[in-house]
């Protein structure tokens, strides 16, 4: 083997990795500060007020990433929460988070009850929430991102592909013969001449 | 060879012991072992590596045949080490044919030198191997090449396609291999086909899985990891430097017409396909280059230094037999006998020890048999797997882990007192003070460390608590309902946070607040409970901001509470909360979707337990 064919066997491989098409990037959004002072206008306005039962106010509110989580308190001090998560992506294939199960949807986001069996009072009074919180969150309150955040470890343990335990095993056993044939082979073949050698 | 197999072995076995470290990817590793063997559930995919792609599926089928063979922990770590001693000897093997034995005396040191803690090898992991079959590439190159059949040829694709199973960096020596073909004397094509022909077909079929997935990949996301957290620069790596200085002599080799030209073509063929994009990978920022991607070169540019160090040695002794030709002769006749034993004894010594490997260990790390005879001692007093899940703790949560999930021999029933606590510590021995209080256990003791298990009777029920968490710069707080579950399945561990703590991306510069309100049981058998934060590094730095909603009680700026039962007329304490800035300087790797470490406890075992914390802080 000389120089020149390494070089050129190099050259192509790295002609064709050039030409290799860029994956496309994805675009994805996230919702940013705006939420905050949009969602305080509601309050300050007293918008929820309006629309909650008498006596339930808002407990908590928080905003990270593809999520929002309102929190209302019913005139007892219970709890109740729900989840808005964003679902319209801003072009296709973006990633936006998809609830596993969804209890309303508007046209921004999708709504989930944190807790299940919600009493219809406040299954209503958290959706009215969501529905208020949905209409009223402006274009200003996502930033998006032409690259992706490095998306967390796969699922790989739940992607399903997978063999039988004698399949695996009889793999494993092929990897360890090739092994031991390559190393039988390779002391046991004596050396004719050094490489490159004519 | 025999000799040198032995002296490795014995440089291995005084370096790593005969326990593999605790190490987060073998607790993933392990999981795809239980679920091959005990639910006939075996990954073709893999793992999800940083860079964003699957891979290691025949790795982790080879690690379940292991341990169907009946080598769990410390026979697999036995195995690897013995794989690893093997590949010196190939080395060694591989530069005696082309340089001679000086040669294969500098070749195997070099191997010993770069294995180590840069190949994982303290440890259980897929990258273990790698060093061992890029040695058997080698052993088979040269073969192929000095022999050149069509059936080495697929030999060398088979080899190539079992290492890119292991470890995706392994793949690139299927480049190797059609590189190689190419470079055959005659029908160079025709071993071009067939080496890409089946290093292809064997590289699917071994695991089909991780190839349809990692396409699909490739399709939709960018895979590199540069920006890591932890930036390694490609020239800090030892390896990268040899594998430089290796194409400078492969370079130099054509300049000079070195006879040895040709060998050297052979080793370039090995570690320029993966010195070449791990140079430009990161330089272009699309890299993070990590020591364990050159595992699998290590062998081939072993070699491809040798040579050329044994030719300039030659070059050296030549000129002395010109200058003097007796003492010159003797010379050069002594050190071509001497210089295999030389090498054997080298290594078998320890000098082939690199500084570089003692200062990447963390002190006093865990190792699988501190786990195995705490998990003895804790059986002993009654403790059963679940106990342990909810109670047992320790400063680094993987060790907590893997205390419960690797261990195998763990009492499936047992006591249920769930307000009795155990903490894992090891510590240097000199500094352990004599007698140790009734509560703590001695389970391993050496010159060197020492592993305690302390008990505690503690007010705290972990069964349920209550987590806050809000964002640094203000809002309000979202709480919701936590606890460590009775039957914590080995997967939640996984790349998940218990249900209902905070998740956390460390990327992210954004911080969060996390509070756990912990309900306190006081009782008779427990009539005081102290809380101590320890402030380490590794530790996740918290304070307590309150009992029963009030800081009064809380000492020392959050790291002390001394609580105690109530008297006559005086209220019972009856939450306590502790407050994280998660992603914070001291809480962002540190945190792993669990209630970070702190001691907690009897006064007694509690003081005890903060003093060793310290001690061990101040000892290091």
């Amino acid at each position: 083997m000389t120089p020149r064919r390494l070089w050129t066997f190099l050259l192509i491989v790295a002609a064709i990795l050039a030409c290799h098409p860029k994956p496309k990037l994805k675009s994805v959004r996230r919702v940013n500060d705006h939420i905050g002072e949009s969602f305080k206008r509601l309050v300050d306005e007293h918008r929820f007020a309006n629309l909650l039962p008498p006596g339930w106010t808002v407990d908590h509110f928080s905003a990270t990433g593809e999520r929002l989580e309102l929190g209302l308190a019913d005139t007892s001090g219970g709890i109740h929460s729900i989840e808005l998560l964003l679902t319209a992506p801003p072009e296709p294939g973006a990633d936006a988070g998809t609830p596993a199960v969804v209890d309303g949807a508007g046209s921004i986001f999708q709504y989930r009850f944190l807790k299940r069996g919600e009493t219809p009072e406040a299954s209503a009074a958290l959706m009215a929430a969501a529905g208020l919180i949905d209409a009223n969150t402006p274009d200003t309150a996502f930033t998006i991102f032409t690259e992706p955040p490095p998306p967390p470890l796969p699922p790989q343990l739940a992607m399903g592909m997978s063999v039988s335990k004698p399949v695996a095993l009889l793999i494993a056993t092929i990897e360890s013969l090739i092994i031991i044939a390559a190393i039988v082979m390779a002391i046991v073949i004596p050396l004719r001449r050094r490489p490159g050698e004519d | 060879m025999v000799v040198l197999f032995a002296a490795v072995m014995v440089h291995l076995l005084r370096t790593y012991g005969h326990s593999p470290g605790v190490w987060v990817d073998t607790l993933i590793e392990n999981l795809f072992v239980e679920d091959c063997l005990k639910h006939s559930k075996c990954t073709v995919v893999g793992a999800g590596a940083t860079v964003g792609i699957f891979h290691s599926a025949g790795y982790f089928n080879w690690r379940a045949l292991l341990e169907w063979f009946g080598w769990q922990a410390e026979g697999t770590f036995h195995v690897f080490l013995v794989i690893n001693a093997l590949g010196v000897v190939l080395v060694a093997l591989a530069a005696r044919r082309l340089s001679g034995p000086f040669a294969a005396g500098i070749a195997a040191i070099l191997m010993t030198m770069s294995i180590g803690v840069p190949t994982q090898l303290d440890v259980i992991s897929d990258v273990v191997p790698m060093p061992f079959l890029g040695a058997v590439f080698l052993i088979a190159a040269l073969t192929a090449t000095s022999n050149p059949s069509l059936g080495m040829t697929a030999m060398l694709g088979l080899i190539a396609a079992v290492a890119g199973n292991f470890y995706a960096t392994g793949l690139l020596l299927g480049v190797s291999a059609l590189t190689i073909s190419l470079g055959q004397a005659q029908r160079r094509w025709l071993h071009f086909f067939i080496a890409g022909l089946v290093f292809g077909i064997a590289t699917f079929s071994l695991s089909p899985g991780t190839w349809l997935v990692n396409a699909q990949v490739m399709r939709v996301k960018r895979v590199g990891n540069a920006n890591a957290l932890a930036d390694h620069p490609v020239f800090s790596i030892f390896m990268v430097k040899l594998a430089m200085l290796a194409a400078v002599f492969w370079l130099l080799s054509w300049v000079l017409r070195s006879s040895h030209r040709r060998s050297l073509n052979l080793l370039a063929a090995i570690f320029l396909p993966l010195l070449v994009p791990i140079v430009l990978g990161s330089k272009f920022g699309r890299l993070d280059p990590q020591p364990k991607y050159v595992a699998h070169v290590i062998a081939a540019v072993s070699v491809a230094i040798a040579i050329p160090l044994v030719q300039i040695g030659a070059w050296l002794g030549e000129a002395l037999v010109a200058l003097r030709p007796t003492i010159g002769r003797q010379v050069q006749r002594v050190a071509t006998l001497a210089a295999p034993y030389a090498a054997c004894a080298f290594i078998g010594s320890g000098l082939a020890t690199m500084d570089e490997v003692a200062s990447n260990q963390t002190i006093l790390p865990f190792k699988y048999q501190d786990l195995s005879a705490a998990e003895q001692a804790l059986a002993a007093h009654g403790w059963s797997w679940e106990k342990a899940a909810r109670n047992l703790k320790a400063v680094d949560e993987m060790v907590r882990r893997s205390a419960v999930r690797w261990v195998p021999e763990w009492p499936k029933t047992g006591q249920t007192d769930d307000l009795e606590r155990a903490y894992l510590l090891k510590v240097p021995s000199p500094m352990v003070p004599r007698p140790l209080p009734a509560t703590v256990s001695e389970v391993r003791h050496s010159n060197v460390e020492t592993t305690l298990v302390g008990f505690t009777c503690s007010w705290i029920d972990w069964k349920s608590f209550r987590v806050c968490t809000r964002t640094a710069n203000g809002g309000s707080d979202t709480c919701v309902d936590s606890g460590l579950p009775a039957n914590p399945e080995g997967h939640s561990d996984y790349d998940l946070e218990l249900p209902g703590m905070p998740k956390l991306d460390a990327r992210s510069r954004e911080t969060q607040i996390m509070t756990i309100h912990l309900n306190l049981t006081p009782r008779a058998s427990c009539p005081e409970e102290w809380i101590y934060m320890p402030r380490q590094p590794g530790i996740c730095l918290g304070r307590i901001v309150g009992v029963d909603g009030s800081p009064a009680q809380v000492e020392s700026e959050g790291r002390w509470v001394r609580l105690k039962q109530s008297e006559a007329g005086a209220p019972t304490p009856k939450e306590v909360a502790i407050e994280w800035e998660l992603g914070g300087p001291n809480c962002t790797v540190e945190y792993r979707g669990y209630p970070p470490f702190f001691v907690e406890g009897d006064p007694q075992s509690a003081a005890f337990l903060a003093m060793t914390l310290e001690r061990q802080w101040e000892f290091r």
